[in-house]
């Protein structure tokens, strides 16, 4: 990743508040021109996204819900992780048990937030891995 | 044998063949009537000593002149009674036994000559209570008398304690009963917990939404550089999102309150089972089937139901979706590759009746099971899986809400529910 290539973010979530909510939050770095943000409110709509949108190797990340009518959380992070593999994804769910979070391990997911979400985990954990700044 | 052993055998034979077709209350009046017969006695008593200081005797047959009297209540003391409960054997006083007992207004006013009785006990000696005959004259044949009046005791007394055995089998078979209801109505509280526990797993899971966006927008706030705008924006989707929180809550509450006030209440049966489904899906825990389910779900919008039971009718509904995915699941343990899962949820409305049709093509019921399943107690599942109550309960609650169900289902094909329920029709329809 260079200087000049912000990081993407793209969320999936049914809540379009969760969009919301996480604009306001990255207003700062946006206006930096530090990342995009681009929110889905379905699976289908973001899987649509990634296929039309040119890729920029190692600096995109997907958030995703998993509890979502149609297309899971789960059955998005296959498919991406089946046809856009360097995207790395995180998964945000409500559901806290051992068996969604081994599950989403297994099918490759980088890291996994319960909701409700610890924003501040989430930042540290882009930062670390993006060497970008969110604040 | 003398005389009196020929005659006392004699009489025993006759008397104790009283009609071998009665038994019990019946067969020691009619003892007690041969009796006085027999032996050409006037009076024949037999009674009980009333616990627990056994200082009277209760009468349970007092034939007198021939014929049955009210039964009586006396005291013992100064009696002959006493000295027989005294005893295990005859008594006997063969004459003026007035003069032996003075203060016996009893014996006075009978007029009694003579006076034998028995004891009859319980099968560790305690006593149970006595025969005895009494009569004007003085006894014809003593030997006679105490023979037959020996043998008849025992015979009484067995026929007391038969009488309190089966007394005492009634009192644990009513005692059975009612532990048996104590312990269905346990179960049945169990089994509405089990299902307000998959509610409560599904409702937790949505009331974290809320919970993140509230936690999230206030940490937002806190935060310095954030506009007027985004300020007003946040503030505003907390507020919205602590009213949802809330109703996710005052749900939970309704379906934990115990028996609702059976009120007839109008609701929307659309949102009720699309709720149900949502509340189903939210808490599914097979991620297998959930994954592979194809859901086909057909619920016409804004039908509107007179239900007595809301929270009741929901259990229903997830019920009869839970039965539908355990019977996918199972089915998809079994062919894990080629079975493609498929659930079918219906909500339609026609002559003043709402249909709820829920069909699923998992391993359906054997046709054996098919008529009982609505049984009390009556499950196919393993040991520790089912009580047997959830589709009791189900048909319970149904005809408490006035409404029908239906089960079809064929042996590893499909299993379809068809509920009734009477409904005003649609909003647009009822005019509300």
């Amino acid at each position: 990743m260079t200087a000049t290539t912000p990081l993407d973010i793209v969320m999936v979530d049914d809540e379009s508040s969760v969009g919301t909510l996480y604009e306001m939050k990255f207003r700062k770095p946006i206006q930096k021109g530090h990342i995009r943000f681009h929110f889905f409110e379905n699976a289908k709509d973001c899987l649509d996204y990634l296929k039309q949108s040119p890729r920029h190797h190692g600096s995109e990340v997907l958030l995703t819900d998993i509890n979502m009518p149609e297309v899971s959380g789960f059955e998005l992070l296959t498919k991406v992780k089946q046809n856009f593999p360097d995207i790395n994804v995180f998964m945000m769910s409500a559901y806290d048990d051992e068996s969604s979070i081994r599950k989403s391990m297994q099918l490759g997911a980088s890291g996994y937030f319960t909701k409700p979400v610890n924003y501040k985990e989430l930042q540290s954990r882009i930062e670390a891995d993006y060497g970008v700044s969110l604040s | 044998m003398d005389g009196t052993t020929v005659n006392a055998l004699e009489i025993i034979r006759d008397i104790y063949n009283v009609d071998q077709l009665l038994s019990g209350k019946k067969y020691i009046r009619e003892l007690v009537k041969r009796l006085a017969q027999t032996l050409k006695v006037k009076f024949v008593m037999v009674g009980h000593a009333i616990e627990p200081f056994a200082k009277s005797v209760q009468t349970d047959y007092l034939f007198a002149n021939g014929k049955f009297v009210d039964n009586v209540i006396y005291g013992l003391e100064g009696t002959p009674c006493t000295e027989v409960l005294c005893g295990t054997r005859v008594n006997c006083y063969s004459a003026n036994v007035q003069a032996q007992f003075p203060h016996d207004q009893m014996l006075k006013d009978m007029n009694v000559e003579c006076y034998m009785g028995a004891p009859f006990l319980h099968t560790d000696g305690g006593l149970i209570g006595l025969l005895v005959i009494m009569d004007d004259r003085p006894f014809q044949d003593l030997d006679l008398a105490t023979a037959v009046v020996e043998f008849f005791a025992a015979r009484i007394g067995t026929e007391y304690r038969r009488l309190a055995a089966e007394e005492s089998l009634k009192r644990s078979n009513v005692d059975l009963e009612k532990l048996v209801e104590t312990r269905t109505k346990q179960l049945i509280s169990q089994e509405k917990l089990a299902t307000i526990g998959r509610i409560t797993l599904g409702i937790a899971h949505e009331l974290k939404n809320p919970l993140n966006i509230i936690i999230n927008g206030s940490e937002l706030l806190q935060e310095s550089g954030v506009d007027a705008a985004d300020r007003r924006r946040t503030l505003d989707m907390i507020r919205q999102h602590g009213l949802r929180a809330n109703d996710i809550i005052t749900s939970m509450l309704k379906q934990a309150r115990q028996d609702a006030d059976m009120t007839p209440e109008s609701v929307d049966m659309s949102n009720l089972l699309r709720h149900a489904l949502d509340v189903f899906l939210k808490s599914m825990t097979d991620l297998d089937l959930k994954a592979k389910l194809t859901q086909k779900i057909n619920i016409a919008p804004q039908v509107q139901a007179n239900l007595i039971d809301v929270p009741a009718i929901e259990r229903v509904f997830i019920n009869i979706i839970d039965n539908a995915a355990y019977a996918l699941g199972e089915k998809l343990l079994k062919s894990p590759s080629s079975f493609k899962p498929e659930l079918q949820v219906e909500l339609s409305f026609q002559n003043s009746r709402c249909r709820i049709r829920v069909r699923d093509n998992g391993i359906g019921i054997p046709t054996k099971h098919l008529t009982h399943v609505c049984d009390e107690f009556y499950t196919t599942k393993p040991p520790g899986e089912g009580t047997g109550l959830g589709l009791w309960v189900v048909k319970q609650n149904i005809e408490k809400n006035r409404g029908s169900i239906k089960i079809e289902s064929r042996e590893n094909e499909f299993t379809e529910v068809v509920i009734e329920l009477p409904a005003q029709g649609r909003v647009a329809e009822v005019g509300l």
